[in-house]
Protein backbone atom coordinates (compact mmCIF):
# COMPACT_ATOMS: atom_id res chain seq x y z
CA UNK A 1 0.00 0.00 0.00
CA UNK A 2 1.26 3.23 -0.95
CA UNK A 3 0.78 6.43 1.19
CA UNK A 4 1.89 10.20 0.67
CA UNK A 5 3.44 12.90 3.06
CA UNK A 6 3.11 16.58 2.16
CA UNK A 7 5.34 19.12 3.65
CA UNK A 8 4.46 22.54 4.53
CA UNK A 9 7.47 23.91 5.75
CA UNK A 10 9.40 26.09 3.48
CA UNK A 11 12.83 25.53 5.47
CA UNK A 12 14.15 22.22 7.29
CA UNK A 13 16.75 23.06 9.27
CA UNK A 14 16.68 20.71 12.82
CA UNK A 15 17.59 17.47 13.38
CA UNK A 16 13.77 17.14 14.99
CA UNK A 17 12.38 18.11 11.72
CA UNK A 18 13.42 14.85 10.37
CA UNK A 19 12.37 12.89 13.56
CA UNK A 20 9.39 14.63 13.30
CA UNK A 21 8.47 13.04 9.33
CA UNK A 22 9.85 10.19 10.62
CA UNK A 23 7.18 9.42 13.12
CA UNK A 24 4.33 10.58 10.60
CA UNK A 25 6.00 8.23 8.29
CA UNK A 26 5.91 5.09 11.43
CA UNK A 27 1.99 6.46 11.98
CA UNK A 28 1.35 5.35 8.15
CA UNK A 29 3.17 2.25 8.77
CA UNK A 30 0.78 0.95 11.76
CA UNK A 31 -2.03 2.56 11.08
CA UNK A 32 -2.52 1.79 7.35
CA UNK A 33 -0.68 -0.73 6.39
CA UNK A 34 1.95 1.25 4.38
CA UNK A 35 4.89 -0.65 2.87
CA UNK A 36 5.15 2.56 -0.19
CA UNK A 37 5.37 5.68 1.28
CA UNK A 38 5.98 9.25 -1.18
CA UNK A 39 7.23 12.15 0.37
CA UNK A 40 6.50 15.36 -1.58
CA UNK A 41 9.05 18.22 -0.72
CA UNK A 42 7.19 20.90 -3.37
CA UNK A 43 6.62 23.32 -0.91
CA UNK A 44 10.36 23.25 0.47
CA UNK A 45 13.02 25.37 -0.28
CA UNK A 46 15.62 25.09 1.61
CA UNK A 47 17.62 22.09 4.13
CA UNK A 48 20.28 22.78 6.12
CA UNK A 49 22.79 20.17 6.35
CA UNK A 50 22.02 18.74 9.67
CA UNK A 51 18.21 17.75 8.10
CA UNK A 52 19.94 15.58 5.62
CA UNK A 53 22.00 14.16 7.50
CA UNK A 54 19.47 13.00 9.84
CA UNK A 55 17.00 12.26 7.37
CA UNK A 56 19.40 9.96 5.08
CA UNK A 57 19.95 7.96 8.74
CA UNK A 58 16.34 7.73 9.04
CA UNK A 59 15.98 6.78 5.18
CA UNK A 60 18.25 3.81 5.73
CA UNK A 61 16.52 2.36 8.56
CA UNK A 62 12.84 2.16 6.89
CA UNK A 63 15.13 0.71 3.98
CA UNK A 64 16.63 -2.51 6.61
CA UNK A 65 12.48 -2.78 7.48
CA UNK A 66 11.70 -3.36 3.89
CA UNK A 67 9.62 0.06 3.43
CA UNK A 68 10.28 1.73 0.38
CA UNK A 69 10.47 5.79 0.64
CA UNK A 70 10.40 7.79 -2.08
CA UNK A 71 11.15 11.51 -2.45
CA UNK A 72 9.17 13.80 -5.22
CA UNK A 73 9.31 16.85 -6.21
CA UNK A 74 12.10 18.28 -4.96
CA UNK A 75 14.46 21.33 -6.65
CA UNK A 76 17.02 20.05 -8.55
CA UNK A 77 19.94 22.11 -6.10
CA UNK A 78 17.95 20.45 -3.12
CA UNK A 79 18.56 16.72 -4.97
CA UNK A 80 22.29 18.01 -5.23
CA UNK A 81 23.09 18.99 -1.61
CA UNK A 82 21.29 15.27 -0.52
CA UNK A 83 23.37 13.21 -3.22
CA UNK A 84 26.53 15.27 -1.62
CA UNK A 85 26.08 14.72 1.81
CA UNK A 86 25.16 10.96 0.75
CA UNK A 87 28.67 10.79 -0.81
CA UNK A 88 30.06 11.59 1.81
CA UNK A 89 28.53 9.79 4.36
CA UNK A 90 28.90 6.58 2.19
CA UNK A 91 33.38 7.58 1.90
CA UNK A 92 32.93 7.47 5.99
CA UNK A 93 30.84 4.70 6.59
CA UNK A 94 33.37 2.86 4.25
CA UNK A 95 36.62 4.07 6.22
CA UNK A 96 35.30 3.29 9.13
CA UNK A 97 34.38 -0.32 8.79
CA UNK A 98 37.67 -1.07 6.76
CA UNK A 99 39.39 0.63 10.01
CA UNK A 100 37.57 -1.78 12.12
CA UNK A 101 38.57 -4.71 9.66
CA UNK A 102 42.24 -4.37 9.85
CA UNK A 103 42.05 -4.07 13.69
CA UNK A 104 40.22 -6.83 14.22
CA UNK B 1 10.72 41.72 16.00
CA UNK B 2 13.24 41.64 13.19
CA UNK B 3 13.82 44.82 11.64
CA UNK B 4 15.06 44.08 8.20
CA UNK B 5 15.65 47.19 5.65
CA UNK B 6 16.46 46.45 1.92
CA UNK B 7 18.30 49.51 0.83
CA UNK B 8 18.68 50.32 -2.92
CA UNK B 9 21.70 49.05 -5.08
CA UNK B 10 21.56 44.86 -3.43
CA UNK B 11 22.41 46.64 -0.02
CA UNK B 12 20.92 44.37 3.10
CA UNK B 13 21.03 45.49 6.34
CA UNK B 14 19.31 43.49 9.29
CA UNK B 15 19.67 44.79 12.52
CA UNK B 16 21.22 42.48 15.28
CA UNK B 17 18.32 41.33 17.15
CA UNK B 18 18.15 39.11 19.78
CA UNK B 19 16.01 36.19 19.51
CA UNK B 20 14.53 33.29 21.52
CA UNK B 21 15.69 30.29 20.34
CA UNK B 22 12.62 29.14 19.81
CA UNK B 23 12.36 31.41 16.87
CA UNK B 24 15.01 30.38 14.98
CA UNK B 25 13.24 28.93 12.52
CA UNK B 26 10.92 32.03 12.09
CA UNK B 27 13.93 34.19 11.80
CA UNK B 28 15.48 32.22 9.35
CA UNK B 29 12.30 32.25 7.33
CA UNK B 30 12.29 36.15 7.13
CA UNK B 31 15.49 36.16 6.45
CA UNK B 32 15.45 33.97 3.56
CA UNK B 33 12.63 35.34 2.04
CA UNK B 34 14.26 38.95 1.78
CA UNK B 35 17.74 37.73 0.78
CA UNK B 36 15.92 35.34 -2.07
CA UNK B 37 15.21 39.09 -3.63
CA UNK B 38 18.39 40.26 -3.55
CA UNK B 39 20.87 39.62 -7.11
CA UNK B 40 23.48 37.66 -5.56
CA UNK B 41 26.36 35.68 -7.53
CA UNK B 42 25.70 32.28 -8.16
CA UNK B 43 25.86 30.32 -5.06
CA UNK B 44 26.20 32.60 -2.45
CA UNK B 45 22.01 32.86 -1.67
CA UNK B 46 22.69 29.44 -0.82
CA UNK B 47 25.98 29.97 1.19
CA UNK B 48 24.61 32.36 3.55
CA UNK B 49 21.40 30.02 4.10
CA UNK B 50 23.58 27.29 4.82
CA UNK B 51 25.67 29.16 7.42
CA UNK B 52 22.36 30.63 8.76
CA UNK B 53 20.72 27.40 8.90
CA UNK B 54 23.95 25.32 10.54
CA UNK B 55 24.64 27.90 12.93
CA UNK B 56 20.80 27.67 13.86
CA UNK B 57 21.07 23.85 14.21
CA UNK B 58 23.61 23.94 16.63
CA UNK B 59 22.27 26.37 19.04
CA UNK B 60 19.04 24.65 18.93
CA UNK B 61 20.82 20.70 19.57
CA UNK B 62 23.53 21.63 21.54
CA UNK B 63 23.76 25.34 23.45
CA UNK B 64 20.79 24.90 25.49
CA UNK B 65 20.48 28.39 25.24
CA UNK B 66 17.33 30.96 25.98
CA UNK B 67 18.33 33.52 23.16
CA UNK B 68 20.68 33.85 20.26
CA UNK B 69 21.82 37.24 18.72
CA UNK B 70 21.60 37.61 14.64
CA UNK B 71 23.33 39.89 12.36
CA UNK B 72 23.47 39.79 8.75
CA UNK B 73 24.58 42.70 6.38
CA UNK B 74 25.00 41.99 2.73
CA UNK B 75 26.44 44.43 0.60
CA UNK B 76 28.29 44.73 -3.12
CA UNK B 77 30.96 43.80 -1.61
CA UNK B 78 30.99 42.19 1.98
CA UNK B 79 28.95 39.94 3.27
CA UNK B 80 28.91 39.83 7.61
CA UNK B 81 27.16 36.91 9.49
CA UNK B 82 27.21 37.37 13.20
CA UNK B 83 25.46 34.98 15.24
CA UNK B 84 25.74 34.10 18.71
CA UNK B 85 24.03 32.15 22.04
CA UNK B 86 23.47 32.81 25.65
CA UNK B 87 24.21 28.87 26.16
CA UNK B 88 26.39 26.67 27.74
CA UNK B 89 29.45 27.06 25.39
CA UNK B 90 31.42 24.37 22.98
CA UNK B 91 33.36 22.86 25.83
CA UNK B 92 30.66 22.00 28.20
CA UNK B 93 28.38 20.31 24.94
CA UNK B 94 31.56 18.45 24.28
CA UNK B 95 31.96 17.10 27.95
CA UNK B 96 28.05 16.83 28.08
CA UNK B 97 28.87 13.85 25.50
CA UNK B 98 31.85 12.57 27.65
CA UNK B 99 34.36 13.93 25.14
CA UNK B 100 37.36 15.42 26.97
CA UNK B 101 38.44 19.01 25.35
CA UNK B 102 40.94 20.33 27.80
CA UNK B 103 40.22 23.71 27.70
CA UNK B 104 38.10 26.22 25.01
CA UNK B 105 40.72 26.00 22.28
CA UNK B 106 40.49 22.11 22.25
CA UNK B 107 36.90 22.51 22.09
CA UNK B 108 37.25 24.79 19.32
CA UNK B 109 39.70 22.77 17.21
CA UNK B 110 37.62 19.51 17.74
CA UNK B 111 34.30 21.69 16.50
CA UNK B 112 36.55 23.00 13.49
CA UNK B 113 37.74 19.77 12.70
CA UNK B 114 34.41 18.06 12.38
CA UNK B 115 34.12 16.39 15.69
CA UNK B 116 30.78 15.42 16.56
CA UNK B 117 28.73 15.42 19.94
CA UNK B 118 26.88 12.62 17.93
CA UNK B 119 26.68 9.30 18.30
CA UNK B 120 28.87 7.85 15.15
CA UNK B 121 26.70 8.26 11.39
CA UNK B 122 29.01 10.73 10.04
CA UNK B 123 28.03 13.60 11.57
CA UNK B 124 29.56 16.82 12.91
CA UNK B 125 30.13 18.81 9.47
CA UNK B 126 28.16 22.19 9.90
CA UNK B 127 31.17 24.12 11.17
CA UNK B 128 33.86 22.31 9.61
CA UNK B 129 31.53 23.19 5.93
CA UNK B 130 31.41 27.06 7.21
CA UNK B 131 35.23 27.06 7.57
CA UNK B 132 35.56 25.60 4.42
CA UNK B 133 33.23 27.78 2.08
CA UNK B 134 34.64 31.00 4.01
CA UNK B 135 38.25 29.70 3.56
CA UNK B 136 36.67 29.31 -0.81
CA UNK B 137 35.68 32.74 -0.68
CA UNK B 138 39.17 34.29 0.82
CA UNK B 139 36.97 35.08 3.93
CA UNK B 140 37.61 34.61 7.91
CA UNK B 141 35.57 33.06 10.38
CA UNK B 142 35.81 34.04 14.00
CA UNK B 143 35.03 31.89 17.25
CA UNK B 144 34.62 32.94 20.41
CA UNK B 145 33.82 30.72 23.68
CA UNK B 146 34.61 30.57 26.96
CA UNK B 147 38.28 32.44 27.06
CA UNK B 148 39.30 31.18 23.77
CA UNK B 149 38.92 32.86 19.94
CA UNK B 150 39.99 31.49 17.25
CA UNK B 151 40.54 33.67 13.71
CA UNK B 152 40.57 30.81 10.75
CA UNK B 153 41.92 32.45 7.46
CA UNK B 154 44.14 32.13 4.13
CA UNK B 155 43.74 28.15 5.56
CA UNK B 156 45.51 29.44 8.78
CA UNK B 157 43.91 28.97 12.64
CA UNK B 158 45.12 31.89 15.03
CA UNK B 159 44.28 31.70 18.96
CA UNK B 160 44.04 34.26 21.23
CA UNK B 161 43.27 34.15 24.79
CA UNK B 162 40.04 36.35 25.41
CA UNK B 163 40.26 38.76 28.57
CA UNK B 164 36.68 38.59 29.81
CA UNK B 165 34.89 35.05 28.99
CA UNK B 166 32.14 34.73 26.81
CA UNK B 167 28.77 32.66 27.88
CA UNK B 168 27.98 30.61 25.03
CA UNK B 169 29.07 30.52 21.44
CA UNK B 170 29.97 33.40 18.85
CA UNK B 171 30.58 32.83 15.58
CA UNK B 172 31.67 35.73 12.79
CA UNK B 173 32.04 34.86 9.26
CA UNK B 174 33.51 37.67 7.15
CA UNK B 175 33.35 37.13 3.07
CA UNK B 176 33.46 38.77 -0.11
CA UNK B 177 30.11 38.55 -2.17
CA UNK B 178 31.20 36.72 -5.20
CA UNK B 179 30.21 33.60 -6.99
CA UNK B 180 30.74 29.88 -5.26
CA UNK B 181 30.65 26.35 -6.28
CA UNK B 182 28.76 25.58 -3.49
CA UNK B 183 28.38 21.95 -3.86
CA UNK B 184 31.77 21.00 -4.85
CA UNK B 185 33.20 22.33 -1.55
CA UNK B 186 30.63 20.98 0.94
CA UNK B 187 31.01 18.00 2.31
Amino acid sequence: MTSSIHFTKKQLIFRSDAQKLFQRINRKIKQDGARHIVIDFSGVDFFSRSFIDEFLNGLNKFKKKGVKVQLKNIKPFLQMFINRVSTTKARIQKEFFMCRRRMS
Amino acid sequence: MSKIKAIKNMTFYKQKNIIPVAKLEHELNIISDQIKQMNLPKGFLTFVLYVISELFANINEHSQAKKATVFLKISKQLCLINIADNGIGLRKSYLLKQIYAKDDFSAIEFALSGLSTKDFEGRGFGLHSIRKLAQELEGKMIMKTGLARAMIQKNKITFQNLNKRITGVKVDVEVPVKNINFYKIIT
